[in-house]
């Protein structure tokens, strides 16, 4: 019988694979713009760019996963001898994950962007966030007294998630898919959403380990903190309009999305910075690696805020939308943001000793990916303003022209992505190696 | 929490209402036809969306496809060619005759929906007035 011992650690080192691997494939796509023949039959990039994709995804979503897990583990009292129901969860999304990245290695399409893999695939998907909602929730309700945010934000992000994957689909019914401009704003629509599900999650998990490092239950209970849900959630449900300026949809979706904006990511920066405030030395030492970790991503937060908030002007938009532009922004929210605080989150609950010197890999990771990543971002911005001036009206060149152009910009992009990979395969590795020996928290 | 079940419940009714708005009167432009239908099952199959982008959403090894078919100096001929023959970094995907021919129709068919692109289409508009007219 299949039986896992510790769910949050059998998927944090599912995770952790997934980001090593996701990586990996990541910087040979990036090898791919600047040598278009390279691995032209064994990975050409029509396949190598969803596998990416989808090994960064399960990242995120296996470690987010794990730090819920880690949760019912810890704090709700769960019984080693009652988790039939967790292995086959993590079964099922391990087998699903697998599925998915063969059909996309052997080129097995059927869907669309972020989805291509064959329709049917989407049920076991679907079934597997069903029963983590199912399993969350059966022991969630064992919490005495009013719920703390992160709980409101885990099962928001759970529920949004069947919802917005479901919606994701619509595309076969023929109302839906047959007619391009309603097809590509409600796909806007749900992925909009999924990406404002999975926020949930980490942010809920940012929440959670912040309150157990500062020992103040307020920090997830606070006015100021359901504030910042609910605009999360206002967020989720409307900003996705944004992505549709340049689409004829209608001018109240793009209105609503532009008057919401990027409010929330300003919000959580605020909360995280007086947080780290309140925490005294003694804390930040005792877990110094989680609180670096939640330090970078509160750097990225601003950073990417400013970007955030300028590709949401209309008259930018315009331009910058399908260009490297929006690239940076989820690259920036992935690795800067959403990566920081899951590794932080995996840092707290993997590691007992969190001096800097008694892990010396994964404080060499963390400096080089926050060394390479400011690089590798101020390339993509470079190379979106690029095809920006490109796309302009009026502007003749070829396609061929401008990506030449590009080139020297390029090898930045490449070496800069080559630092960033091995700093996260680095870190985690240190931390898979801690996974694997048993030496954290909640052993 | 319980003091913000009101908050919940307007923001979740809201959303509601939004998505029913953004599935009807929020859109509009012409139905798919048979051949486009097909075509778009060949985009999708051949995951011409890892390296095209329609309406902003996709790769970008590969140009924007939304207005291929109408751009001035491109046009269905041009989208033709790339495919039967591809480039160094396109693969040529062996399509029929049929399928090509079903795959262009379908990019057709997003790019006379495009009518934020108004700006080339007019300029494109333009251009085959004057030649129409000279060649009077």
């Amino acid at each position: 019988m299949f039986r896992i011992n510790n769910t949050g650690h059998a998927l944090a080192k599912v995770a952790l694979f997934f980001l090593m691997a996701g990586v990996l494939v990541g910087f040979l796509s990036s090898l791919q713009y600047l040598f278009p023949g390279l691995l032209n039959h064994q990975l050409p990039f029509y396949i190598s760019r969803p596998l990416h994709v989808h090994l960064v995804l399960n990242w995120i979503l296996a470690a987010a996963l794990a730090c819920i897990y880690f949760f019912i583990s810890r704090f709700t009292g769960t019984q080693n001898n009652k988790k039939t129901l967790q292995n086959f969860h993590v079964l099922l999304f391990g087998v699903t994950a697998v599925l998915i990245l063969i059909n996309i290695s052997i080129g097995n399409f059927e869907g669309r962007e972020y989805f291509e893999y064959p329709v049917w695939l989407g049920i076991p998907v679907l079934l597997t966030w069903l029963l983590f909602l199912y399993i969350f929730l059966r022991h969630s309700v064992k919490i005495k007294g009013p719920w703390p945010v992160y709980l409101w934000m885990w099962t928001t992000g759970i529920i949004s998630f069947v919802v917005a994957y479901s919606e994701s689909f619509l595309w076969l019914i023929p109302w839906f898919g047959g007619n391009a401009v309603r097809d590509i704003t409600v796909q806007w629509k749900s992925l909009g959403a999924l990406v404002g599900s999975w926020n949930m999650l980490i942010y809920g998990t940012a929440f959670f380990v912040m309150e157990k490092i500062n020992g103040n239950k307020e920090t997830a209970r606070s006015r100021i903190t359901f504030f910042f849900y609910f605009l999360g959630l206002i967020n989720l449900l409307f900003n996705w309009g944004h992505h549709t300026y340049i689409v004829p949809a209608s001018s109240v979706i793009k209105n609503t999305a532009f008057i919401i904006s990027m409010t929330e990511l300003l919000i959580l920066g605020n909360i995280m910075l007086n947080w780290r405030i309140t925490l005294s030395n003694a804390v930040k030492n005792k877990h110094l690696i989680s609180v670096w970790f939640f330090t970078a991503a509160d750097i990225w937060i601003f950073l990417n805020l400013i970007l955030a908030i300028l590709i949401s002007v209309p008259a930018i938009n315009y331009y910058t939308h399908g260009t490297y532009i929006t690239v940076a922004h989820a690259m920036g929210a992935t690795i800067g943001i959403n990566t920081m605080i899951l590794l932080a989150a995996l840092s707290f609950f993997l590691l007992k000793d969190q001096s800097p010197h008694g892990n010396r890999w994964l404080a060499f990771g963390f400096r080089s990916v926050n060394f390479a990543l400011p690089v590798f971002w101020a390339v993509i911005i470079f190379l979106g303003i690029h095809r920006a001036l490109h796309l302009q009206p009026g502007n003749t060149s070829k396609f061929y022209i401008m990506m030449n152009e590009a080139l020297p910009v390029m090898k930045w992009f490449a070496v800069s992505g080559f630092v960033l990979m091995a700093g996260l395969i680095i870190a985690a590795m240190a931390l898979m190696n801690k996974a694997i020996t048993g030496t954290g928290h909640d052993e | 929490m319980n003091q913000y079940r009101w908050v919940l419940a307007v923001i979740l009714l809201s959303a509601l209402l939004f998505s029913f708005y953004t599935y009807t009167a929020g859109t509009r432009g012409a139905a798919i036809n048979r051949e486009a239908a097909i075509g778009k099952i060949i985009f999708q199959n051949k995951n011409c969306i890892a390296c095209h982008q329609l309406y902003g959403l996709g790769g970008f090894m590969g140009p924007d496809l939304t207005y291929v078919c109408f751009e001035p100096g491109k046009g269905k001929e041009y989208a033709r060619s790339f495919i039967t023959n591809g480039t160094e970094k396109m693969p040529d995907f062996i399509l029929s005759k049929e399928e090509t021919g079903c795959l262009i129709a379908y990019l057709e068919y997003v790019g006379s929906t495009a009518s934020t692109y108004n700006t080339s289409a007019s300029l494109w508009e333009e251009e085959r007035f004057l030649s129409n007219v000279q060649d009077k």
